[in-house]
């Protein structure tokens, strides 16, 4: 049992290894180009499943510069799991390190919009809150507090980041590179109502709403005013009907009091 | 269209299938190809909910499909991952795959995962070891599994049992099946220098569940020559002889075409597919003239 627990501890560690020629005493001699093939695969691997999770930063950096990207990132987060389906949750705080930021500053939250997507898209299944569900509780919306959908996401970024993810990727209608990218902070809420993740941009007031219900637990009501101090002009209740229209609230209420039907 | 009670009933056919991409999935779906089955990794299902689960809900109201584990790392030195057995466990049991299989290999090392299938060492320790895991398997998620023989680049001075008792072995004493995959069969045999058409002659019929198909590459290396397993090209003719040779002696399996890299258009799988069950036609034929 010593020599298998010798074997794989040798192996493992050879294939961690930087040096690239690196070989475990338990591989016959003369084969360090065919222990090469496994090392390979190895990070290979890690930084495929990174790519597909992050589309966009490979876009915007190139493959060549996106797998240099990707052998500093595996050093730092290994996967503890066997799925790679979610591997890489680090990358954005990786790239906030690293000197790439100096010339693309918008890299990490461009990675932050990419990994909201993915765990939109893999979240569990849920039903969006719909005005048809708020029927009858029109006396008491005031004082409801609601939970945000659990794939919905909200980043707040000092960069046009959701203008540079749809130059990349296409708007709704397909097209790409025709989007104008002015120097602005974005905020996008990313959503998944049913089966398609959609992205939204939020206003300042829009962002200050969302963020006082489904953050810090505000009624209804409580947050209307935090909306109108963070923007004077902002027209709260058609807000309210847009979130409900993006699938950004959790249909299962936290019922007020009452059932909306005083008289009975 | 069938319901998938009556999918859940039927085991994989005795066909051509083919390996599941999510970029094939509107071909399939609009066109309903006649293949046979599909076979999916567990492992890029493994997510709380969203539009990959929903994509296999459909395969699998549609085709026999086949649940083939990329991550248990069954020839490890370590105890299974309980995340992993849990979250396969949980595909299992939602959508009852017609077959689950896994690899002799292993890429786990204190609880760190190397993405990839990586040796295990053919000795009398590390078989016991494997006939634990996959009892542990196979008890947790309460089916039979086969396990796919392994593709090998580098000769392992330790190993002391040959590679085709050490899986016949591994089956009997845990009474899961085998799942033989032809191309790494061929890598291996040119890879150690051992004689691919014995080995194939002397798997056991009665334990073979089903077969892998694939294509390989060869090392760039200028040191000597090595076959990679690539699942990148179509099947290379001498591969496409071995499998004549055991479907011959052993008959009709389930069969599967795996393209992984370099994925080409469904078309392309399609002709692939249409090829392998012109081969398991034929080779029923050669086994009647050769029975009369």
């Amino acid at each position: 049992m010593r020599d298998l627990r010798t074997f794989y501890d040798g192996f493992a560690e050879a294939l961690r290894a930087p040096e690239p020629d690196a070989v475990p005493d338990s591989v016959a001699e003369g084969y360090a180009h065919r222990f090469a093939i496994y090392r390979n695969n190895v990070h290979r691997g890690l930084y495929d499943a990174l790519g597909a999770a992050y589309p966009t930063v490979r876009k915007l950096v190139g493959d060549g510069f996106f797998d240099r990207l990707a052998q500093g990132f595996v050093q730092t987060e290994a996967s503890r799991a066997g799925s790679l389906a979610l591997y890489g949750a680090g990358f954005a705080d990786f790239l906030e390190t690293h000197s790439v930021r100096e010339s693309l500053p918008y890299l990490p939250d461009v990675a932050r919009l990419e990994r909201a997507r993915l765990e939109a898209s893999t979240a569990a299944d849920a039903e969006p809150l719909l005005a048809s569900d708020l029927v009858g509780f029109e006396d008491h919306l005031e004082g409801m507090k609601l939970d945000a959908h659990p794939a919905c996401q909200v980043i707040a970024s000092e960069h046009p980041v959701f203008a540079i993810w749809t130059a990349q990727n296409g708007d709704a209608g397909g097209q790409t590179g025709k989007t104008r990218i002015v120097q602005r902070p974005e905020t996008v809420l990313i959503a998944r109502p049913f089966m398609h993740v959609e992205m939204h941009l939020l206003s300042a007031g829009q962002a200050a709403f969302f963020e006082a219900v489904t953050r810090n637990g505000l009624c209804l009501g409580d947050a209307c005013a935090k909306a109108l101090q963070a923007d004077p002009d902002v027209d709260v209740i058609a807000r309210f009907a847009e979130f409900l229209t993006m699938g950004a609230f959790d249909a299962r209420m936290d019922t007020p009091k009452g059932n909306g039907h005083d008289d009975e | 269209m069938k319901t998938p009670t009556q999918l859940a009933d039927r085991k994989l056919p005795d066909q051509a299938g083919v390996g599941f991409k999510a970029e094939h999935a509107q071909d399939v779906f609009d066109a309903a190809p006649a293949v046979g089955w599909f076979e999916v990794h567990p492992e890029n299902y493994m997510v709380a909910g969203g539009p990959r689960l929903a994509m296999l809900e459909e395969l699998c109201a549609r085709y026999p499909v086949s649940m083939h584990g990329v991550g248990l790392s069954l020839g490890g030195g370590e105890p299974l991952n309980k995340n992993h057995l849990a979250d396969l466990k949980r595909l299992v049991d939602r959508f009852n795959p017609a077959m689950v299989s896994e690899h002799i290999a292993w890429s786990a090392h204190e609880g760190l995962y190397m993405a990839d299938l990586l040796p295990t060492p053919m000795t009398k320790a590390s078989l016991a070891q494997l006939v634990d895991a996959i009892n542990t398997v196979q008890d947790f998620i309460g089916r039979r599994i086969l396990i796919e023989n392994p593709t090998s680049y580098v000769p392992l001075p330790q190993n002391s049992i040959p590679e085709l008792e050490f899986i016949r072995e591994a089956a009997e004493q845990s009474g899961c099946g085998l799942l033989m995959d032809v191309n790494n069969v061929y890598i291996s045999a040119h890879n150690l220098g051992f004689d691919a058409n014995a080995f194939i002659d002397a798997v056991p019929a009665d334990l073979v569940g089903e077969i892998h198909l694939a294509g390989h590459e060869r090392d760039a290396n200028p040191v000597d020559d090595v076959l990679i397993d690539t699942h990148s090209r179509p099947v290379a003719d001498p591969v496409w002889d071995l499998f004549d040779r055991l479907i011959a002696r052993i008959g009709r399996r389930p069969t599967l075409i795996e393209w992984d890299n370099d994925v080409p258009g469904w078309d392309v799988l399609a002709r692939e597919a249409a090829l392998a069950d012109r081969h398991l036609v034929d080779a029923v034929g050669a086994q009647l003239e050769a029975a009369s």
